[in-house]
This record gives C-alpha cells, sequence and structure tokens, in this order.
C-alpha cells in the first residue's frame, strides 16, 4: 500500500469512526408504531389528490361552459370560444401507488341493491362511453422520469402537456396545470400554457382548482423558504396578475393545497402536512383567511350547494358541511373516510379508513338527508372519486392486471370508461395505471 | 411462504392485510437502527423522526409487496435517502430553520467530544463536515462507512450506478479533505 492509499485509508477509518460516535445521538425516541400508521392514512389521501405519481386521472365533477383556444386540442368539433368544461371542483383523483392492490374477486358487473355490494371484476366489465369528466393520461410514465399528458376534458377535447400534468384547468385562451417534475423527489409545480402551448409561467405550487362557472381559479404559490401565497387568477381573461394574492400562513407542513370553491367568492384551501392537526382556510376575494376548525381534511366540494365533504379530527368521522350561511354539519359517519360529494349536495361517497394498502376495499354511497345507503362496491385499488353527474361516480381503479377509469352507478352497475394498463413491474411505488387507448 | 426468516406469510396476509401486528414488530425491531441512519444522513433528530415516520409510514403503505425483512431494510432505507434528497423536503427544512429551529448541535456541543489523541482529525470538525455534503455524497458515505454496505448496494438504494456511488464518496473524501485541512492546517 503506497503514502496514498494509506492515506485515504486513515481518512475512510477516520470518517466511519465519527458516523458511529454520532449515531447514537439519534437513540431514546418513542415508538414511530402509531404515528407512522397515522402519516400512512395521510399519505394516501394525499396521493388521491393526484400529488404523486398518477396514470390516469379524473380530474373535474363538474362541467362547466367557459371558453378556450383551440391550443393543442384535437377535437375536430371543438373551434375557438367553444364551450369545454374546467375543472372546477377540485375533486382530483390519482392511483396511488402501493396504496392498495389486491386483487378483486367475486361476479362480473350486476345490478345489486344496496344491502348487496356490487364486487367488481375490472376485466369482466363492460365497456362505456368516455367519462364525462376531466380526465388526464400519462404517455411514458412507466419509462422513466418524464413524460407528457394528454387532458381530456369533459366535452371530449383533448389538450397536450409537454410534461405529467396532474389539474388542469382552462385559463385564457390556454391551460393552466400542475407538473411534478421527476416524480416525487421535485416539488409540484404550476404551469401556464398559452393557446399554442407556450410556457408563460412556472413556480413552485400547487393546483388549480376552478370556480363552478370557470371564472377563476385558484392556486398555492411557494415564493421562497417561510414565504408562500394563495393567488386567485381571472381565468376568463387568462392574466398573469392575480386578483387575489395573499399570504398562506398557516403553520408547519408542506404548504398548502386548494381544493374547491365553495362558492363564486370562496375557496376552501387545506394545508399540506402529514403531521399534527392542521386545519383548513377559506379564503375570499379579499384576501381575508378564515380558518375553518370544525374540519381536518377537505375531500370535495359541491359549489351549487356551498357544501363540502371533509373528515374531522375529534372525533375522527366524515362529515357534510355547509357554508350556506353559518357554517352547519348536515350529516356525520365515524369509521369511514370521505371521498366525493354530489354536484346537489344530497349523495356523499365514502371509504372503508385505511386499515393497509393491499386489501379490498368498499365504497359506500349515501343520502345525506336520511342517511340511506343507495350502492356499495367492493373494489382494489382506487383513487380520486368524482360525480359525473347526479347518479353516477367515476374513479380510477385497478386489480393488478386490468384496470382503467370505472362509471358505477348508484343502481350498483359498473362498466369501464377507460380501459387502462397496470405496470405490475414497479418495484417500490406500486402499480401504475396509462391509458392503452 | 417461508421468508426465511422465522415467520410464515400466507398469501392474505403478503397480499393481504399487513397485520398490524407485523409492522409494529418490524418497527419495534428497527426502529433504532434506523432511526441512527437517519439521523446521520439529517443531523438532526426531530428532523430524522420526521423522515423516519415517512418512510415506515410508505412501508405500511407497501407492506404486501416487501415480503422479508431484509427488502424491508432496503425499502426503508431508500425511502429514507430519496425522501432526504428530495428538494421540497429541503425547501421547507429551509423554512423551518429559518424561523428558528436550529440544527442539533447536541452532538458537538455535549456528547461528542472530540480527542485528538484518538484520531488524526478534529472529528466534531469532520461531523460538521459531513453535514454540509450534499444529501447523496452524504447519504453514500453513510451507506458504505456507517452501514457498510457493497457499493452494488448502496448503488441500489441510490438509484445510481456503482460508478456513481464511487465518484460520491470520492467527492465526498476529498471535499472533507480538503475542508478540515483548511480548517485546522491538516491532520493531527
Amino acid at each position: 500500500m503506497n503514502a496514498t492509499e494509506n492515506s485515504d485509508r486513515q481518512w475512510e477509518q477516520a470518517l466511519a469512526t465519527v458516523l458511529r460516535e454520532q449515531a447514537p445521538m439519534a437513540d431514546g425516541a418513542s415508538s414511530l408504531v402509531g404515528p407512522s400508521i397515522h402519516r400512512a392514512g395521510r399519505i394516501r389521501r394525499r396521493r388521491q389528490l393526484a400529488v404523486t405519481a398518477a396514470g390516469v386521472v379524473a380530474v373535474a365533477a363538474v362541467a362547466t361552459p367557459i371558453a378556450m383556444g383551440a391550443f393543442g386540442r384535437n377535437n375536430a368539433a371543438t373551434q375557438p370560444g367553444t364551450s369545454v368544461s374546467a375543472p372546477a371542483s377540485g375533486s382530483v383523483s390519482a392511483s396511488a401507488p402501493g396504496s392498495v392492490s389486491a386483487s378483486v374477486t367475486g361476479s362480473a358487473p350486476a345490478t345489486s341493491a344496496a344491502s348487496s355490494p356490487t364486487t367488481l371484476s375490472i376485466a369482466a366489465l363492460p365497456t362505456g362511453a368516455a367519462p364525462k369528466v376531466t380526465w388526464i393520461e400519462d404517455q411514458g410514465r412507466m419509462a422513466g422520469n418524464s413524460g407528457t399528458s394528454t387532458i381530456h376534458f369533459a366535452d371530449g377535447t383533448t389538450v397536450q402537456t409537454p410534461f405529467w400534468a396532474r389539474r388542469a384547468a382552462v385559463f385564457g385562451t390556454g391551460v393552466i396545470a400542475e407538473d411534478t417534475p421527476n416524480g416525487a423527489q421535485e416539488g409540484p409545480q404550476v404551469v401556464i400554457l398559452d393557446a399554442k402551448g407556450k410556457e408563460l409561467d412556472r413556480f413552485y405550487g400547487r393546483g388549480p382548482v376552478a370556480s363552478a362557472d370557470g371564472s377563476r381559479v385558484a392556486v398555492w404559490r411557494f415564493v421562497k423558504a417561510g414565504d408562500s401565497k394563495v393567488q386567485i387568477f381571472d381565468a376568463k381573461t387568462g392574466s398573469l396578475t392575480p386578483l387575489v394574492d395573499t399570504t398562506w400562513n398557516a403553520e408547519g407542513g408542506y404548504g398548502a393545497d386548494p381544493i374547491g370553491f365553495v362558492d363564486a367568492d370562496r375557496v376552501i384551501v387545506s394545508p399540506v402536512t402529514e403531521g399534527g392537526t392542521p386545519v383548513p382556510m377559506l379564503v375570499d376575494m379579499t384576501g381575508t383567511l378564515t380558518p375553518v376548525p370544525q374540519l381536518a381534511w377537505v375531500a370535495a366540494v359541491a359549489p351549487s350547494v356551498h357544501q363540502v365533504v371533509a373528515s374531522t379530527y375529534n372525533p375522527a368521522s366524515a362529515v357534510v358541511y355547509s357554508f350556506d350561511g353559518t357554517p352547519t354539519m348536515l350529516w356525520s359517519t365515524t369509521g369511514q373516510t370521505p371521498e366525493a360529494l354530489s354536484a346537489d349536495g344530497t349523495l356523499v361517497v365514502t371509504s372503508d379508513p385505511l386499515v393497509d394498502t393491499t386489501g379490498v376495499r368498499t365504497l359506500t354511497v349515501t343520502k345525506v338527508a336520511t342517511q340511506q345507503v343507495v350502492a356499495t362496491f367492493t373494489v382494489t385499488s382506487f383513487a380520486g372519486v368524482v360525480f359525473e353527474d347526479a347518479s353516477h361516480l367515476v374513479f380510477e381503479a385497478n386489480d393488478g392486471t386490468a384496470g382503467g377509469l370505472l362509471r358505477c352507478s348508484v343502481d350498483g352497475t359498473c362498466e369501464l370508461a377507460v380501459k387502462g394498463t397496470v405496470d405490475t413491474a414497479t418495484a417500490s411505488s406500486g402499480l401504475r395505471v396509462t391509458t392503452t387507448k | 411462504m417461508d421468508t426465511g426468516h422465522g415467520t410464515t406469510i400466507t398469501k392474505t396476509e403478503s397480499r393481504g392485510r399487513p397485520h398490524d401486528a407485523d409492522f409494529t414488530e418490524y418497527v419495534a425491531a428497527r426502529q433504532g437502527q434506523m432511526l441512527r441512519f437517519a439521523y446521520l444522513l439529517t443531523g438532526q433528530r426531530a428532523e430524522a423522526e420526521d423522515l423516519l415516520q415517512t418512510a415506515f409510514a410508505k412501508l405500511y403503505l407497501a407492506w404486501g409487496k416487501v415480503d422479508v425483512e431484509s427488502s424491508r431494510d432496503a425499502y426503508v432505507r431508500t425511502i429514507l435517502v430519496r425522501e432526504n434528497a428530495s428538494t421540497w423536503r429541503r425547501l421547507w427544512r429551509r423554512r423551518e430553520q429559518s424561523v428558528g429551529e436550529l440544527t442539533d448541535g447536541s452532538a458537538v456541543d455535549a456528547g461528542f467530544v472530540s480527542s485528538p489523541h484518538e484520531s488524526f482529525v478534529d472529528r466534531s470538525l469532520m461531523w460538521q463536515c459531513v453535514c454540509a455534503l450534499p444529501p447523496k455524497q452524504r447519504a453514500a458515505v453513510v451507506l458504505r462507512y456507517y452501514e457498510d454496505l457493497s457499493e452494488k448496494a448502496t448503488a441500489e438504494i441510490l438509484g445510481v450506478s456503482v460508478g456513481t456511488v464511487k465518484s460520491s464518496c470520492s467527492a465526498a473524501l476529498r471535499a472533507l479533505r480538503t475542508s478540515i485541512t483548511a480548517s485546522e492546517g491538516g491532520p493531527r
């Protein structure tokens, strides 16, 4: 061994010694079992909000005519100014890699009574029409860390984005969308594209969500360490100058996530954190932030009736809250996770709570007014449940071999609206779905 | 299925409910070592606990797909390394520090007494320099010189080639040597 090698060896040994001596400074922590399981639930919910990688993404439950330019859209029937549907509710769905994955068992689709859950075998489902909600398919997701997306608006028009879009809304003659470069390693970013696909702005943040009439979109914007904002833009004009530009001052976590407009002038925003007891905020057009301590996590919004479905901390339950006047609880249940709310606020969808990632799970549709369960669906991996209309749900699901966007009626029947391809090779992040049509 | 680790996992358990008891048993057995590893990656105890909570949570979510204990260890280490290197986490870590959370200097201030007679470098200074390494270089040296993993195993966790592991460790050692030499005028 020469002198250089000897010196290198000394440095390596010194480094190893330092690391061994430092490591015990971490000893003595209390058990992380409970906090970790609790955090797993938060991660799962966040994945459902499309922060993480998604294959097929159903984006919007509320169809709202607004004008949009022709950028990138390949539906010849749609010209600039034609009515298209804009994401409005913020009820975004995504496949949640690794969150749920066991095989679906049971019969082919069949009509069932509420007391008889519909157990789904995806491969056996009949094929239905494309969803009348906005949804997103990714290209190249299984191949690496970059790719493109096709946003399918509810009227059948499509927009290509040169990145994986998570959420999207019409913005002026272009599009505003959320991008997560390099998968989960990079923070989500909001990108504004003009009608020709030129990037007008890009910043760290989350969103957008659009108001019911599509005239406004809200985003959360990370400015710099310790400084972030909630911004509301005029989506009709596509102006890059926000109508509202207010400091987000909630404590802790990884910033915020706009969930949806509860009416024309107020957007509800959830803090993004994996611990603590974050409180959602209502942000109005004056920029005022009003805490909503009654709620823990808002899952979906029904803007026409100013209602939300959300979870609460104590007791842990799913609730439907009205923000029409004094906030009022309309419905609650325990032991369920909130998923979706119909546009008229009459039906609520919940799921059994997270017990693991691979077990078969049940979606339950309940009438808010009467507590009557009208339908239950037993599924495996699912994400992002949205109402397509008053009686149909759309959500992404896969069973490890088959997957796609499913449409299920409250009468218990289901069909495959968009066929996907399941990625069985993903080692650590679970299953992903991309469309093949 | 015999996992080779003294437990039998039925198909239902491996593909279905993870059995909280199994998860609890795993965390109880591995928390200590993994927390040390996380601490070496972050240099802050609170940050290490937060990071490990996330890693355990993701393991919980993937429990049915990670069947044997050795794979679970590798899975948790992978999550710890990649999560710690995420741009988003670093951005927010800066935020947290900017509002007053100090880097955990307890090791240097109290528990870690540099003993020049036992080492040819000032070890407290070396630890400070380790903490200043870029996250991926730091992860490479912790995996190689603390966990004593092979270059191949280190590469798999980091998601890079073996050559990149070699160059990362070499660059890290060079940076440590340069910093310490500049501060101290060379090894003792």
